[in-house]
């Protein structure tokens, strides 16, 4: 192999694209040549520092940017576009509607028994401080339990109440649920 | 990319849905940015020819008959389309040796980090590397654009040949005097 035979088959080099015979006659040419012997290891070098080369990643806000100024274009379908807009607005609707479930069955029915200890302790301070009857004590704390019952809804009233606002809440998030398994299921 | 994904893909972008285009977006950002960045040398212009790159291809996505893959049809409207950037901005596209390259972000190609070596052989690397970037810079657009599809995005010599529409042995050719001349660039920086 001479050095003009070298030079073309350096690529092949590159990408070890030789056959064992190619190979043979090009280590044996590059031992006895100086200059092909530079040369070639100044282009594997290359190569190496160009393989080694990182992808540099975009701003993590790239997507969204480029969505968004396609909405604004207007690229996409409308129905798409309000079909999207409606899942949206009635999944804020239905987390709304869920927080207020939640919180009537977690902080709301604490809040009025801490409410219910507080008076009964307010008022046995005052019955004691004014040396009243205990009986009267008595008295005073069925009228206010009755008192505190009769202002409450009635339980039943009240589970279907929530039953309502729980199936409007399920009815309400389900496009945007649909919508956001369809999509995940397309693509 | 799987044929049944690509399929889908095009066809929720030919039905112009919303959902078809952020995938899209998010599966082919990093290559297109990628390479224009490299072409262009500007982290900013890139970005901003990023995403027009991809407005565009959305809005041209009904001319795309399937003839190739959906890959090589972007990269084909991504390297004509900085080519045409280029030449509208005039731009100088060799940078010189001596300046580092700015971007956004400070200057990119000195904030690569490799933990494996010692501070000193690190420091050299990253040397190394941003000489590297500027010289690619330098490269005539035939080399580059090789060069770049070849080594950051990572391409094969026949999809290459496909995006550029040029024979095999062209391409070969072309990359093979793109690392001489590479070779040459860093030789002349070093002394």
């Amino acid at each position: 192999m001479n050095c003009n035979e070298l030079n073309q088959i350096i690529d092949r080099i590159i990408d070890q694209d030789l056959t064992e015979k190619e190979e043979h006659l090009y280590k044996e040419h590059v031992a006895n040549c100086a200059n092909c012997k530079a040369e070639l290891t100044e282009i594997l070098e290359i190569n190496r520092q160009l393989e080694e080369l990182e992808k540099i990643d975009p701003p993590s806000n790239f997507t969204s940017q480029v969505v968004n100024r396609a909405y604004k274009e207007g690229l996409f379908t409308k129905k798409h576009k309000y079909v999207s807009m409606l899942s949206k607005l009635s999944m804020a609707v239905a987390s709304f509607l869920l927080l207020f479930l939640l919180l009537d069955y977690t902080v709301l029915p604490f809040y009025t028994q801490q409410n219910q200890k507080d008076n009964r302790w307010i008022d046995t301070q005052h019955y004691q401080a004014q040396e009243v009857n205990p009986e009267e004590i008595k008295i005073e704390r069925e009228e206010m339990t009755f008192r505190i019952a009769s202002t409450d809804q009635p339980d039943g009233e009240r589970n279907l109440r929530n039953t309502v606002v729980l199936v409007t809440a399920v009815f309400l998030s389900a496009p945007f649920i649909i919508e956001f398994y369809k999509r995940k299921k397309t693509y | 990319m799987d044929p049944l994904f690509e399929s889908k893909l095009v066809k929720g972008l030919k039905n112009k849905e919303p959902a078809a285009f952020e995938k899209f977006v998010q599966y082919f950002q990093k290559d297109l940015y990628n390479l224009s960045l490299k072409y262009i040398g500007s982290e900013e212009d890139a970005l901003d020819v990023t995403q027009e790159i991809f407005i565009k291809i959305f809005r041209k996505i009904d001319t795309f008959e399937g003839n190739s893959k959906l890959s090589t049809w972007i990269y084909r409207v991504t390297v004509n389309y900085c080519k045409d950037f280029l030449k509208k901005q005039n731009k100088i596209k060799c940078i010189s040796i001596d300046k580092p390259i700015e971007g956004i972000q400070g200057e990119y190609a000195l904030e690569l980090e490799d933990d494996s070596q010692t501070p000193q052989s690190a420091l050299e690397s990253k040397l190394q590397r941003e000489s590297l970037i500027k010289a690619i810079g330098c490269l005539d657009d035939d080399q580059r654009e090789i060069i770049i599809l070849r080594y950051i995005n990572e391409l094969t010599y026949n999809e290459i040949s496909e995006i550029l529409n040029l024979p095999l042995g062209t391409i070969k050719s072309r990359l093979n005097r793109g690392r001489k001349r590479l070779a040459e660039i860093l030789r002349d920086d070093g002394t």
